[in-house]
């Protein structure tokens, strides 16, 4: 059986090679603190188009209606609001940042203002970008299925591997003490930060 | 003596951090199908010095009631203020009333799945408690394996001759959708 499991371990390895270097990036990123759109230094592109709302519309409509004349890319359901001089305003997050449209009412304008991710914290995104996304283009749906692949894919490595490691080579010094070591770490930091 | 110096790497690596990876897998399952975490909540009145600021009412009732955790922002509410105790576990939040020094507590309890949760979005070394920041350096330390848990993998699997056409194509197939994914998303 160990032999299956030492293939199926490798090849899934294989398949999903990019992406455990995804979730590696994704870490990195976090634990240097990369700036995010609000920190990053970089300067919004704002623009502005014509638009006029109808006049009985709500403003979730409204929103939905902005979505359907900017369409973001990649972005979800946009998240609708008025913001603190009555105007309403729509935000979409995608895996490179947000796109925010204020709806110029008198003026029949929307201004857009684009603030765009580092490529760092698209790393960042991009691992965090599940089956739960509400993206409806192909790209983002896509990815998700296969950060979907990988969760399970991460699993199945983690779980032959460890079994692989211990049945095959028990008797290496090694093989218990990390095991050991790791196991003893991960209950004080549950502890701990429980 | 490469091969064999890379696979125990491999291999130390491997299980030292498996229920780290576990933990992120797990949790990731849990957002992305959304398990629902109910939280269990308790209420209780306690006592504190009166006339006190934020950070030492939380020193003082974390000395005198046992609570633990990172302090959140303090929001001002009359006559005194309110502020979260944020633990991987949960969160207990505090109001407190600056005359009489008297204190809410409003402990929620989220269990196992809301510690794995916790866990998996903690990260950084500059958070307020060095159990977090020594958190932060366990992130840092699993993501540095992920990457040498692959590229030993990925090395062990080059030396197997017999594998290495389904290999690549395997490897090929990966680079391919995800290259291609990324850029796509990038644009």
């Amino acid at each position: 059986m160990n032999a299956w499991l030492i293939k199926l371990h490798m090849y899934t390895g294989l398949l999903n090679f990019t992406i455990l270097c995804v979730f590696g990036m994704a870490g990195l990123v976090v634990t240097a603190e990369a700036p995010d759109i609000m920190h990053g230094g970089a300067q919004p592109v704002t623009s502005t188009v014509p638009f006029q709302a109808p006049t009985s519309a709500s403003d979730q409509e409204v929103g939905e209606l902005i979505q359907a004349r900017l369409q973001p890319r990649h972005a979800g359901k946009g998240n609708v609001r008025r913001n603190p001089r009555h105007q309403l305003e729509v935000d979409f997050y995608s895996v490179n940042g947000r796109v925010r449209a204020t709806l110029l009412e008198t003026e029949g304008k929307l201004e857009i203002e684009t603030r765009r991710s580092s490529i760092w914290r698209f790393f960042d995104n991009a691992h965090a970008t599940t089956i739960q996304e509400t993206a409806t283009d192909w790209a983002p749906m896509a990815w998700s299925w296969y950060i979907e692949l990988a969760i399970w894919s991460l699993m199945f490595m983690a779980l032959t591997g460890t079994w692989l490691g211990l049945t095959t080579r028990w008797n290496y010094w090694w093989t218990k003490a990390s095991f050991v070591a790791g196991t003893i770490g991960f209950a004080v930091f549950y502890m701990v930060q429980k | 003596m490469i091969y064999k110096y890379l696979r125990n790497i491999h291999l130390i690596l491997g299980l030292m951090l498996f229920w780290v990876v576990m933990m992120y897998a797990v949790s990731a399952v849990q957002m992305a199908h959304q398990i629902r975490i109910v939280p269990v909540i308790t209420e209780s009145d306690v006592m504190a010095t009166p006339g006190l600021d934020a950070r030492p009412l939380a020193n003082e009732l974390m000395e005198k009631q046992g609570l633990s955790g990172e302090m959140g922002t303090a929001t001002a509410l009359p006559g005194g203020y309110r502020f979260p105790l944020i633990r991987a576990g949960g969160v207990t939040q505090i109001t407190y009333d600056r005359a009489t020094g008297k204190s809410h507590l409003k402990n929620s309890d989220n269990g196992v799945w809301g510690v794995l949760n916790r866990l998996h979005h903690f990260h950084g070394l500059h958070n307020q408690t060095g159990a977090r920041n020594a958190w932060g350096w366990a992130v840092f330390f699993a993501s540095v394996g992920i990457f040498a848990l692959g590229f030993t993998g990925l090395y062990m699997w080059f030396k197997l001759h017999k594998e290495r056409t389904f290999g690549l194509v395997l490897l090929g197939t990966n680079l391919l959708i995800s290259v291609v994914l990324l850029i796509a998303l990038r644009m």
